[in-house]
């Protein structure tokens, strides 16, 4: 094993440490927090508070909770940065996309 | 948490032969009997790029099927003044256009030998790969015949066979019907017939991602990347469903997705195809015994 | 030993000579670890990249067409079963959750790994009925995939997530009989992360799903 391969491991063995202690407690809040906002969600879309804003902040909501699913879950936080930064793009990009259609053409 | 986590798996008795030898290091009688087995592979290869291009002439260039020039909602008239304003060429294009499609089997063969070195005797993910890309070549040739259909009674008035189609009359109507019918069924398959090179993908990246061996035929990302090329061919089933919208055939769902990934899929291969060949995998088998 | 994740696409100039040696040794000497560690393996993140750009075309699509034909959109809305909707956003998250315990348990050596992802294919089991049981009701109310746009959309869209859910319960399932065995290989454990991943793909894809298409009014 080269020098740096053996770095490259460690780091790594650093890395599924953290992992496995995050997967404890932390994760659950996050789940409770996901939870929750999927019901406040689910009160807003079924017809109480004002359209726009409704709609609105169900696309917000729905790409807070995918980038929180992304860090949390899918162990972006330890990721490489290039990684969590693409995924990242993905949360902010499309939802403002999203968010324009339906702001300029309604 | 252990090292011994983090251990790659043993190595196997392959990792001791040597799995290729570049082509400048041959001697002179190992590169002829290595010669007509690179020759193929190279030019099976080449058809990858060499099929998009066949494509660029005659589907985008010459007819105008790419982008769809006659939407599924227009009229049947519409779609058959379109047939006769540019007859000649249209069918030109359609020639090209049939050529790219069945040069696309010369294509899948080199991803096939190359797989085929990693299997043993029967080596079943190579003749998945061969039978899906046979059946998706002889449907999408039909296609061709399809358009060609449609073009060839679109242009088949002349001084021997007057049509004396009144613009609107009921027969030029019936015509103007005929026309679209072989028009839609070539769309229908183009895009709907999305099955047979779904398959074709999903076998490749079988043959990549079971692998146990060191040396994967390609990179396991390869792999990756024709899962997902093969499970977006299926968004192509909106063609059948949907005269209108993102899922038509002219839909950036249906149709430039699919497309572009399908074209992404084929340069990558080929060119991964052709690497390996310059490394001197040709035809040295590296199965697990 | 680490495999080239370009599969020896790149090759090297100065290979086998005395010059290639000395790059080789200074190079080797001076690399640094990549910061941070991909999940799984590079592969399964091109696959999550793709499909979600596929979705995320799906959404604007969605978003768009319901911009053109506001009136109808909202009448179709309306006959929704948002429960149905609710609860199986909730089930997947649960899944999300078991997945990630599923694999803190693998990793520290637990016999009950294969138990919690055994649940967490449950979850998606209870899923697919459900989305079952709506269709049948939609049907049942008169609407079909021919009715207008956003029952076309509604239903091409909802059934593509179910295919992808279909093949993350596939995985899943392998998921389980890896975790049975006694002792985990590296091997092992990056299958383990690979399915998750993709089943969290499938989690945060009906996340998005569920607002736009049940919870978005006009």
């Amino acid at each position: 094993m080269t020098p740096t391969d053996a770095d490259q491991l460690e780091q790594d063995m650093a890395i599924v440490d953290r992992n496995i202690k995050h997967a404890g407690r932390p994760v659950l809040v996050v789940w409770l927090v996901l939870m929750l906002a999927t019901l406040v969600s689910w009160y807003l879309g079924d017809g109480h508070g004002a359209t726009k804003f409704a709609a609105v902040a169900v696309i917000v909501t729905a790409f807070v909770k995918v980038a929180l699913v992304g860090d949390h879950f899918m162990e972006l936080r330890t990721a490489p940065p290039q990684l969590r930064w693409a995924f990242m793009a993905w949360c902010v990009l499309v939802p403002s996309i999203l968010c324009g259609i339906y702001l300029l053409r309604s | 948490m252990t090292v011994k986590d983090f251990e790659p798996s043993s190595p196997t008795s392959i990792e001791h032969m040597a799995p290729s030898q570049s082509y400048k290091d041959l001697t002179p009688a190992q590169r002829d009997a290595q010669s007509m087995n690179r020759i193929g592979q190279l030019v099976c290869a080449f058809w990858g790029p060499g099929m998009i291009v066949l494509f660029g002439i005659g589907a985008i260039w010459l007819s105008g099927y790419w982008p769809p020039a006659k939407l599924p909602g227009a009229s049947a008239t519409e779609v058959l003044e379109w047939y006769q304003a540019h007859n000649t060429r249209l069918k030109i294009g359609l020639v090209f256009m049939t050529c790219a499609y069945a040069v696309m089997c010369w294509y899948g063969v080199v991803m096939a030998c190359q797989t085929r070195r990693k299997e043993g005797a029967f080596p079943v993910w190579t003749y998945v790969q061969l039978t899906c890309m046979a059946c998706g070549t002889a449907q999408i040739v039909i296609m061709g015949a399809a358009w060609a259909t449609a073009a060839f009674r679109a242009g088949g008035c002349s001084d021997k066979n007057p049509c004396n189609l009144v613009p609107g009359s009921q027969e030029y109507l019936a015509y103007a019907h005929d026309v679209q019918m072989f028009h839609d069924f070539g769309w229908m398959i183009l895009l709907g017939t999305w099955m047979p090179f779904t398959f074709w993908n999903l076998a490749l990246a079988a043959a990549i991602l079971l692998d146990k061996t060191p040396h994967p035929v390609f990179p396991r990302w390869a792999g990756y990347f024709s899962i997902l090329s093969g499970v977006s061919y299926m968004l192509g089933s909106g063609d059948w469903f949907f005269f209108e919208g993102a899922m038509g055939w002219n839909g950036i769902l249906a149709l430039y997705w699919v497309f572009i990934i399908f074209g992404g899929w084929v340069m990558a291969f080929a060119w991964l195809s052709y690497k390996n060949v310059q490394k001197g995998y040709v035809h040295t088998q590296d199965i697990l015994t | 030993m680490t495999q080239d994740p370009f599969g020896g696409m790149f090759q090297d100039p100065f290979q086998g000579t005395a010059r290639g040696e000395a790059i080789r040794v200074a190079a080797e000497r001076d690399r640094k670890p990549m910061r941070g560690r991909i999940p799984g393996e590079i592969g399964i993140w091109i696959f999550l990249f793709g499909d979600m750009i596929a979705f995320g075309l799906i959404f604007i699509t969605f978003v768009s067409a319901r911009m053109d034909d506001p009136v109808m959109f909202e009448q179709s809305r309306q006959t929704l079963h948002l429960t149905f909707g609710a609860i199986n956003t909730l089930l997947l998250l649960c899944g999300s959750l078991f997945v990630v315990r599923g694999i803190r348990a693998m990793r520290t050596g637990s016999p009950n790994a294969w138990k919690i992802f055994a649940l967490c294919w449950l979850t998606g089991l209870w899923f697919v009925v459900n989305k079952f049981i709506e269709y049948a009701m939609v049907i049942d109310d008169g609407h079909n995939i021919g009715t207008n746009l956003f029952y076309g959309y509604y239903f091409i869209f909802t059934a593509a997530h179910l295919l992808h859910l279909v093949l993350a319960m596939i995985g899943m399932a392998v998921v389980v009989r890896i975790a049975k065995r006694p002792v985990h290989t590296a091997k092992d454990l990056r299958w383990a992360e690979v399915f998750g991943a993709y089943w969290h793909l499938v989690d945060l894809l009906w996340v998005v799903l569920f607002p736009l298409i049940y919870l978005m009014r006009v």
